[in-house]
C-alpha cells in the first residue's frame, strides 16, 4: 500500500513550486464559490480539467472525472426537484419537470464541486506527501502537528500490509471447505496489534530526543530567485481569471 | 503537560488516526446485493473513541478519514470527513466516559455516533456540495454503514479490551 497519491510527471505543473502551488490551489477553490456567470460557470471546471490533462495527462483526467461523476449524475438526475415555482424551461403534459432556476442552482453547484475537486485532485497528485508537509511547515505548521502528520503517513502504509498479513494468515485457519475472510477475528487481531505499538513509539520518539529540543527538524523547502515571481502568479491568475469570467 | 505524555499522545492519534485510514481505505465487507462495499471507517472511529477518550477520538477519527479521502483520491470530501467523523468520535467518547462503560451507555455511544454521521454527511453536503434532494439518497447508505461500522466497533473494543488490560493506562 502506499501513503502517496503523487504521480510522477515533469508537466510546468510539476515543477511548479507547492509553496505557491498551494497558495494557487486554494485561491482557485475559495474563487469558484463566487462565480454567477454562465461563462464563468463552464470556464472555471474546464480550465481546472485542462490543466490537469496537461499535467497528468486524459487518462488520468479521466479517472478523476470517474470519481467525481455519482456525485454529479445525482444532481442532474434530482434537478427537476429544484425550485419548482420558478420560470418553467422544460414541461411534459402540463407537468413542469425543469426550471430556470433550478438550473442554474444545480448548474452553479455542479461547476463548483468539478473545479474545487480537479484542482485538490491535481494538487495531491503532483506534489508529494512529504513535500506537502515542508510547505505546511513553510506556512508555520507547529513541528508537533507536522511530526503527527508525518508519522500517520508512515503508519498507514505498514499497517495497511500488517492487515493483509493478518487476513491471510486468519484465512488460512478457515476449514478446508470454507472460503472467504473471518472479518472480526482479524480486525480484532490487527487492532490489538496496532495498540500495542503505542508505547513503544512514544518510547522510540522520546529515544530520538522529542521533547528536550534535541531531536531534528525537517529540511526546509529552498528559497530561490524565481519564487517571488510564482507567488505573484499563483495569487494575480486566479483572480484576473475570475473578474474576467466571473 | 510533561514531554512524556506528549510524547505519548502523539504516538497515540498517529497510531489511532492511521488505524481509522487504513480501515477506510483497505478494510471492506462486501455486499452482495448491491455489488459494492461497506467501509469500516466507523467501526476505527467508535473504538478509538471508547478506547481512547473523546479528544483522541476527535482528533484521531477526523484526521484519519480526512487523511483517507485525501489519499484515496477524494480531496474535495476531507474537509467534511474531519468535522463529521471527529464529531462523531467526540459525542460517542463523550457518552462513553472512563467511569460509566455499561452496555446501555455503550450502544447509546454507539445510536449517537450513527446520527451524527447522517446527519452531518446530509448538513454538510447540502451547504457546500449538493441540493438537499440529492443528498438525503445517501442517508440510507450512510445509515447502513455507520450501522454495520458502530456494531463492529462495540464489538471490537469488548475483544481488544479483554486482549489488552492496560488500554486505560494509555487512554487520553
Amino acid at each position: 500500500m502506499n501513503a502517496d497519491s503523487y504521480i510522477y510527471g515533469t508537466s510546468f505543473y510539476h515543477v511548479f513550486d507547492p509553496r505557491p502551488k498551494l497558495l494557487f490551489t486554494l485561491l482557485y477553490a475559495f474563487l469558484s464559490f463566487f462565480v454567477s456567470s454562465w461563462y464563468g460557470m463552464v470556464l472555471f471546471p474546464l480550465v481546472a480539467c485542462i490543466l490537469f490533462a496537461l499535467s497528468l495527462g486524459f487518462g488520468e483526467l479521466w479517472k478523476g472525472v470517474k470519481r467525481i461523476l455519482p456525485v454529479v449524475i445525482l444532481l442532474l438526475v434530482f434537478l427537476p426537484l429544484q425550485d419548482r415555482a420558478g420560470i418553467a424551461l422544460l414541461s411534459f403534459r402540463g407537468f413542469v419537470l425543469v426550471t430556470h432556476e433550478g438550473w442554474v442552482r444545480v448548474a452553479r453547484l455542479i461547476s463548483r464541486f468539478v473545479s474545487i475537486s480537479m484542482v485538490l485532485m491535481l494538487f495531491m497528485e503532483t506534489v508529494r506527501s512529504v513535500d506537502i508537509i515542508k510547505t505546511l511547515r513553510y506556512y508555520h505548521l507547529p513541528y508537533s502537528v507536522a511530526l503527527l502528520f508525518s508519522m500517520i503517513l508512515r503508519f498507514i502504509p505498514y499497517l495497511g500490509s500488517l492487515f493483509e498479513d493478518i487476513r491471510d494468515s486468519m484465512s488460512l485457519r478457515l476449514n478446508e471447505d470454507r472460503n472467504g475472510v473471518p472479518i472480526l477475528p482479524s480486525i480484532t487481531a490487527f487492532t490489538l496489534s496496532a495498540v500495542r505499538m503505542i508505547p513503544d513509539t512514544a518510547a522510540a520518539l522520546e529515544e530520538r530526543g522529542f521533547g528536550n529540543g534535541r531531536h531534528s527538524d525537517y529540511g526546509m523547502l529552498k528559497s530561490y530567485k524565481g519564487l517571488f515571481t510564482e507567488f505573484m502568479l499563483s495569487a494575480i491568475l486566479p483572480i484576473i481569471f475570475f473578474v474576467v469570467v466571473r | 503537560m510533561s514531554e512524556k505524555k506528549t510524547a505519548l499522545h502523539i504516538s497515540l492519534i498517529a497510531v489511532s488516526a492511521a488505524l481509522v485510514a487504513v480501515f477506510t481505505i483497505i478494510i471492506r465487507i462486501p455486499v452482495p446485493a448491491t455489488a459494492g462495499y461497506i467501509s469500516l471507517c466507523d467501526a476505527a472511529v467508535v473504538f478509538v473513541s471508547y478506547a481512547f477518550g473523546p479528544f483522541t477520538g476527535l482528533i484521531a477519527g477526523g484526521l484519519g478519514s480526512a487523511f483517507a479521502d485525501l489519499l484515496g483520491g477524494y480531496p474535495q470530501f476531507a474537509v467534511i470527513s474531519f468535522v463529521v467523523h471527529g464529531l462523531e468520535a467526540l459525542l460517542a467518547g463523550l457518552i462513553v466516559r472512563k467511569d460509566s462503560q455499561g452496555i446501555m451507555t455503550r450502544i447509546i455511544g454507539a445510536l449517537v455516533s450513527i446520527i451524527v454521521v447522517c446527519a452531518g454527511y446530509l448538513l454538510l453536503e447540502v451547504a457546500f456540495i449538493t441540493t438537499f434532494s440529492s443528498a438525503i439518497v445517501e442517508v440510507p447508505m450512510n445509515a447502513l454503514q455507520s450501522g454495520v461500522g458502530a456494531v463492529v466497533g462495540l464489538l471490537l473494543y469488548s475483544g481488544v479490551r479483554k486482549a489488552y488490560r492496560n488500554l486505560d493506562a494509555i487512554r487520553w
